[in-house]
């Protein structure tokens, strides 16, 4: 069964071998205090559990934290060694100045396949006009976009502009641009739901586990928590397997996903062909 | 009396498997110039584990099935919470479970320069949680 991990932090060696600063973006910023490991590594968990490609997503904090972790550059240089297996988005501060602009080159010059944005973590309010002049070029460009919603550990960060249900408004107002909340929401999965299934370009990412296990979390979360059958028949073909690395292992949460008691058809629609339509490949 | 210190790294490649590290520490032995003494195999981490064993395919699976067998991976472990000083879920119970069964070290001692094996005695560096890079230390202490 193959599959495409959508949620993969590019926290490894080579980046902070690049950036000085990463380090301490990592622990003062992102909050992950593991010692990175090598591209090869992440490689070998994608090649354990047959991950085909994986998406890289950065998060630019320039203007609250002065950090990017990583750069965009430091992405489209990791997809260019690695053309077969990742797929590099951007990520761009929506508190900058030409922020859209700047999209608008690092998109074109580093070749890079979509979005990455963080409410929290960048601190902007999403339904803000700056944000949206971002989804404007967004839109314009026909790219994904995937937000950070739900919950957020650290309690430095507000969670104010996590709430998936922000996002239905953002999704009517672009109907045409394919956005991703990630972590399905967690703990507000009705509210991801909801959107996801009344805007035709409204996905959600399974990332992260928030309630226990890899396997236990996918088990409350598509079996429990919102009905196996509500999955099965109405969201199928709207959920994307992410597993956040490195905040996780990739290998337990695709596991987690196989080990599950759903429709085998749906397993293959979330590890790997709903991903596919919404890259386009 | 001198001492010897030898950091290696090893990149696993599985999620679980066994790495023969024999001809890495006799290796290190060599480079110490130590003669009589004896060589502490040291595991920086505690998902894996340096254990000595018969070099036997077969037994090198049956060893891993079996660990993992009395160590299931999907049971009600408190340590499957968020892990603030790590800033990340801490998921991995039965691997640390399956270090402590094995150790994270082993000794070895040496003669006339060469490690004291039984003809059937392989050292191993076994991984419960990867593929991941990991460190092991080798001290050498002897004349």
């Amino acid at each position: 069964m193959k599959v495409i991990d959508f949620h993969v932090h590019p926290l490894v060696k080579e980046a902070f071998e690049e950036d000085k600063n990463l380090w301490n973006a990592q622990k003062n910023v992102f909050n992950l205090f593991t010692s990175p490991q090598p591209t090869s590594t992440l490689i070998n968990q994608l090649k354990e559990v047959e991950v085909e490609k994986a998406v890289l997503l950065p998060i630019d904090c320039s203007t609250k934290w002065n950090c990017k972790i990583p750069s965009n550059e430091i992405v489209a240089k990791i997809v260019e060694k690695f053309p077969e297996i990742f797929i590099g988005f951007a990520s761009i501060d929506p508190n900058k100045e030409n922020a859209r602009e700047e999209l608008n080159r690092s998109i074109k010059k580093l070749n890079l396949k979509g979005v990455k944005l963080n409410p929290a973590m960048q601190s902007f309010n999403p339904l803000s006009e700056k944000a949206k002049e971002i989804y404007d070029e967004i839109n314009d460009m026909k790219l994904p976009l995937i937000v950070h919603t739900g919950m957020v550990w650290q309690s430095k960060y507000s969670i104010e502009y996590c709430n998936p249900i922000i996002w239905d408004g953002i999704a009517r107002e672009y109907p045409e641009m394919k956005i991703i909340l990630a972590h399905f929401g967690w703990p507000w999965i009705w509210e991801a739901a909801i959107v996801a299934m009344r805007n035709e370009n409204v996905y959600l990412d399974v990332s992260n586990t928030f309630t226990g296990t890899c396997f236990e979390h996918m088990k409350y979360l598509l079996t429990e928590a919102i009905p196996k059958r509500v999955i099965e028949r109405f969201l199928g073909g709207k959920i994307v397997f992410g597993s956040d690395y490195p905040r996780i292992e990739v290998p337990k949460m695709v596991l987690a996903i196989k080990n599950l008691d759903i429709n085998e058809e749906i397993k293959i629609k979330i590890l790997y062909e709903n991903a596919l339509k919404i890259l386009k490949m | 009396m001198k001492t010897f210190f030898k950091d290696i790294i090893i990149e696993t490649k599985k999620n679980s498997e066994l790495i023969n590290i024999t001809d890495i520490v006799k290796k290190a032995i060599n480079e110490s110039n130590i003669k009589n003494g004896f060589t502490i195999v040291f595991s920086h981490h505690t998902t894996t584990g340096i254990l000595i064993n018969e070099n036997e395919t077969g037994l090198e699976m049956d060893i891993m099935n079996y660990l993992k067998k009395i160590t299931p991976e999907e049971d009600n472990y408190f340590h499957h919470h968020y892990f603030y000083k790590d800033g990340r879920m801490a998921v991995n119970a039965w691997a640390h479970f399956r270090s402590i069964l094995t150790g994270l070290n082993a000794i070895i001692l040496i003669r006339n320069g060469e490690a004291i094996l039984g003809s059937r005695e392989n050292i191993y560096l076994a991984e419960f949680d990867g593929p991941k890079e990991r460190k092991i230390t080798i001290m050498v202490m002897g004349e």
